[in-house]
């Protein structure tokens, strides 16, 4: 019996295929894409773009973006549903979209589809993922930080894993660095970060450990000097991340007061 | 400008027992507008777990603020020639107040095979009053078939509702680079304002060795963000060919978004 439904099943395989091929098939989609939210003394934009209509110009359609922001102790602010015209983008500012009574630290999630049931002019991208970038900025656009996202909702987790940056960051220049994670899975995770002289990575500086929400959020601060850092290179690593790639965003404020940042 | 070279274990792994961990030579060229102007065959001897420093400390030449450089840095583990996979550390101090920028960037090596297309997809372009952006096209790719060098790319600069504000032409040097002033193309096209406005910057060229990044700039606090791109493949898993291939329909239909 097994036999035969495997049988039916080869002979019926490129019957299948040929059907595919023909019936219109909304966008394959990945999990939605993530990335960290700064309010406060922080802004935060995001960019999403109609990719798949530039990846295939002659039969560009609208496409739908499902955004969610989430607070630090992951709860839901809002979710909100975006159209974006053939060719274009928009510039996500969430106070605009979620309303002003935002929190200080959250995680934002968004997600691309089809504007229609009916159409099947993307099936050749295959599975689609919904990248997109942010922007951190202080109120007046004097600094700024530009960072691509790194993990998905409900990515492999990491809990297990010891990691360091390749970031080697320079303790001369450097203030206060701010680490930011965000944990996109269904249940809280656990994550130790330290700092560490480059070269001499056995010695860990300032360790925070701290437990993170589900679809939540936590900011990790050192003042450099508090923990003897003043001079030379130095780096961050890691105990258990919440997804693989759910590496921190790290925001470096100098001597002048003015920041830039980076994903670790 | 500085560049860290490293040798380490890539993107954080923890080193395994066994691993590799011979040193890595650096061989360093250093070209302006695709004339090579600086070349050490022993730049650099850089032991496990050690980082070189690429700057004018160490290469004089690049001293000159006034002159871009293209610079092919080839590093090798051991006794081979193979690539060897690492993220390298790029450094930018745009005055002297002291704020830096940084990108940890993994760049493929210049290719010894046939010329393809390249595709750049750049919804991270500001533009207002004081915010600009740069975007650096350093074109390290093969010569083009027929012995004829350089790369051909067709930009255009997208507003938010999908329609095109402006378009052009670029011929890149190969071994030279190029900075798109974002707001000096786009004068006559574009008004600006108080309040930064996001646009798509769209790229096709034929030379998939660039390398192409994005530099956010507040040219009256000189803040300065620095991001790579992401390619078609981080997007999508299909047909890349067919999508390399169609991309460049693009320009021909330029209007039908409006």
């Amino acid at each position: 019996m097994t036999s035969l439904i495997a049988r039916t099943k080869d002979v019926l395989r490129p019957l299948k295929r040929r059907v595919d091929k023909v019936l219109p098939r909304t966008l394959r989609v990945a999990a939605p894409v993530v990335q960290a939210f700064l309010g406060g003394e922080y802004q935060t934009r995001y960019t999403l773009v109609n990719f798949p209509s530039l990846y295939s110009p002659s039969t560009a359609h609208p496409c739908i973006y499902d955004v969610a922001l989430h607070a630090a102790d992951g709860s839901l602010i809002g979710r909100r549903e975006l159209r974006i015209a053939p060719f274009g983008s928009l510039e996500v500012r969430p106070e605009e979209i979620f309303g002003t009574d935002l929190p200080d630290l959250g995680m934002f999630t968004a997600r691309i589809r089809s504007a229609s049931a009916l159409t099947f002019a993307y099936k050749h991208l295959g599975t689609v993922t919904s990248h997109f970038y942010a922007l951190y900025s202080d109120r007046k656009d004097t600094s700024l930080a530009l960072v691509h996202p790194q993990t998905l909702v409900d990515a492999v987790s990491g809990s297990q894993m010891a990691w360091q940056s390749g970031y080697l960051l320079d303790a001369g220049k450097i203030r206060k660095l701010v680490a930011v994670q965000i944990n996109p899975t269904s249940t809280a995770a656990t994550s130790s970060l330290h700092l560490f002289r480059a070269g001499a990575d056995a010695e860990h500086l300032g360790t925070r450990t701290g437990t993170i929400p589900s679809m939540g959020a936590r900011k990790v601060s050192w003042d450099l000097g508090d923990i003897g850092l003043t001079h030379g290179l130095f780096s961050i690593a890691a105990h258990g991340l919440p997804t693989t790639n759910a590496k921190p965003v790290l925001v470096t404020h100098f001597a002048d007061g003015s920041f830039s940042g980076m994903h670790a | 400008m500085r560049a860290l070279l490293r040798n380490t274990a890539r993107g954080g792994e923890p080193v395994v027992h066994g691993a590799d961990t011979s040193d890595m030579t650096v061989s360093l060229k250093v070209f302006h507008a695709g004339v090579l102007e600086y070349e050490s065959a022993s730049f650099a001897s850089i032991p496990y777990g050690e980082y070189a420093e690429v700057s004018e400390d160490s290469c004089p030449i690049l001293a000159d603020e006034h002159k871009e450089h293209l610079l092919i840095a080839h590093c090798r583990r051991g006794g081979g020639d193979q690539y060897y996979a690492q993220e390298h550390q790029l450094i930018y101090e745009p005055g002297s107040g002291g704020r830096t920028t940084s990108l940890v960037y993994d760049q493929l090596p210049v290719g010894s095979g046939k010329t393809s297309s390249i595709l750049l997809l750049a919804p991270k372009a500001w533009v207002s009053r004081d915010v600009d952006t740069f975007i650096c096209v350093a074109n390290a790719g093969n010569p083009r078939s027929g012995g004829a060098t350089g790369s051909s790319w067709q930009i255009e600069f997208l507003e938010q509702g999908g329609s095109i504000i402006h378009a052009l032409s670029l011929d890149l040097v190969q071994n030279g680079s190029h900075l798109i002033d974002v707001k000096r193309e786009l004068q006559g096209h574009f008004v600006v304002s108080d309040q930064p406005k996001m646009l798509t910057v769209v790229a096709r060229g034929d030379s998939a060795g660039a390398v192409i990044l994005t530099f956010l700039v507040n040219r009256k606090t000189q803040a300065v963000a620095l991001e790579h791109s992401l390619s078609p493949h981080y997007y999508m898993n299909g047909d890349l060919s067919r999508v390399r291939r169609e991309a460049f329909l693009f320009p021909g239909i330029k209007g039908a978004a409006n």
